[in-house]
């Protein structure tokens, strides 16, 4: 990837975390506010491929670590989407998803991931969640990414290659 | 990938062994940078701005308020102590809640829009929704992170009204309640009764008397290390305005080192306590603000 497409990359994980902490959150939906940060990660994942699925993954794991309220240790969000990144890049680089597909996509990397910060948090000390609250708040994230990851990804997708780099998939 | 995982366990261990100050330049940089992104969001959001003065003051005087348990005849007396707020010495500044990070669930902590620009600074008390609703963690020029109530490391000295027994309170985590420890294990305590602050010493980061929650139920009976459940006052996840109090500034204590504050000396005008304190909890422990007072400064001195 040039480095203007990494500046895009690194702009649209900006946004989505600025939107996510500070719109996103105010919202009237219950439980979880919807995790935009990863359709950016699984937008460039899915047209630039594993390898800066996982770069661009950790890379915004460390901003979520940084930016306030900076909610647990650094590192470990970005392990987190460096993973989502590095999967989603290696099973579906390059194919032409429906958009069924990318919202069953989403949705299971939204659940994993709530789910996943859910119970690391238990473990960290933010107190254990119930299992019905686990449930009940990976089953909203994943109808959340899931209806907002049809318009999302795509875009993030389209724009991110339209930018000129090496390595076009 | 494998690189990647190395360099997270890596930024993680180091962050968990220094206890997070490894990186707190880059993360009072982000903060700088990112913050008025959000703040500038959230304004686009709702346009409240023009109120938040005052919606600031009204939130602190709820929490007095609420201290007073619905009794009346205290009621009466906080009416007239409520006219001294200007004069007490704990300015409050208003401030928007801009961000926080609920992926996983109900937020521990939110980010402000007001920082040590403003007087804000770490452990200074917050509140909003008529209650406490926490504590200053960190604060950078123009934003500040404020550790919620509910958040499981959340601790504070509280006192019971009307009762005025006192206990920890801590916060309970991803439920959303809170859980109040009594020390005395024969305190005669009933649903329903207000749990407020006790105080810390300098006013920082908790005044007393400022309203945290109600006592939901008293199921356990009674016995040593007693544990009640306590309901926030304040909806500690929908409060978008919060006011942030500001203790009195303290005259600088190297003199006094050593000699006991005369702290049971009465103040006849307000000083620096506040209004819940004095109206809602009299019983014997000097009021760790009486020792900040003008003028004892001198007296104590050799």
């Amino acid at each position: 990837m040039s480095a203007l497409r990494w500046a895009v990359v690194a702009g649209l994980v900006l946004a989505a975390t600025v939107i996510q902490t500070a719109l996103l959150s105010r919202s009237v939906l219950p439980g979880p506010t919807p995790d935009l940060v990863a359709l950016v990660v699984i937008g460039v994942a899915l047209t630039q491929g594993a390898n800066a699925g996982a770069i661009g993954g950790f890379g915004a794991g460390l901003l979520l670590a940084l930016v306030p309220p900076a909610v647990g240790p650094i590192g470990l969000a970005a392990m987190g989407y460096a993973v989502v990144g590095y999967l989603v890049g290696s099973r579906a680089a390059g194919e032409r998803l429906a958009h069924g597909e990318i919202a069953g996509l989403a949705a299971a990397v939204g659940a994993s991931l709530a789910i996943g910060t859910a119970l690391v948090g238990g473990l960290w000390g933010d107190g254990w969640m119930g299992p019905v609250a686990l449930v009940i708040t990976g089953a909203l994230q994943a109808t959340y990414c899931a209806a907002l990851a049809v318009v999302v990804t795509p875009a993030v997708g389209a724009l991110v290659s339209a930018i000129p780099g090496r390595y076009p998939v | 990938m494998a690189f990647l995982l190395v360099l997270g366990l890596t930024l993680m261990f180091v962050d968990l062994l220094t206890d997070g100050s490894a990186y707190s330049g880059f993360r009072s940089g982000a903060a700088a940078l990112v913050t008025p992104l959000q703040a500038g969001a959230t304004e686009a959001l709702d346009d409240q701005q023009a109120d938040s003065a005052l919606v600031a003051e009204n939130e602190r005087l709820r929490a007095e308020l609420a201290a007073a348990g619905g009794d009346q005849t205290r009621l009466a007396e906080l009416e007239d102590v409520l006219g001294l707020v200007g004069r007490s010495g704990q300015a409050v500044v208003a401030a928007s809640i801009v961000a926080e990070d609920a992926r996983a669930g109900p937020p521990t902590a939110v980010v402000i829009d007001r920082g040590t620009a403003d007087s804000v600074t770490q452990d200074q008390a917050v509140l909003g929704g008529g209650g406490l609703i926490g504590r200053v963690r960190t604060a950078t020029a123009h934003s500040a992170v404020v550790d919620l109530i509910t958040s499981p490391d959340f601790v504070a000295g509280a006192r019971l009204v009307p009762s005025g027994e006192a206990g920890i309170l801590r916060g309970g985590g991803a439920s959303g309640t809170l859980s109040l420890q009594v020390f005395n294990p024969n305190a005669a305590i009933t649903q329903g009764d207000t749990v407020v602050t006790f105080g810390s010493p300098g006013n920082s980061p908790f005044p007393p008397g400022l309203a945290i929650g109600t006592v939901s139920e008293v199921g356990q009976p009674a016995g040593p290390l007693r544990t009640l459940p306590v309901t926030p006052t304040a909806a500690v996840t929908k409060t978008t305005v919060v006011a942030v109090v500001i203790p009195a500034a303290q005259p600088n204590p190297a003199p006094t080192v050593g000699a006991p504050p005369t702290a049971m000396q009465p103040e006849p005008t307000a000083g620096a306590a506040p209004v819940g304190a004095d109206a809602a909890v009299p019983p014997s422990t000097p009021s760790p603000a009486a020792g900040a007072g003008a003028g004892e400064g001198p007296a104590v001195a050799p």
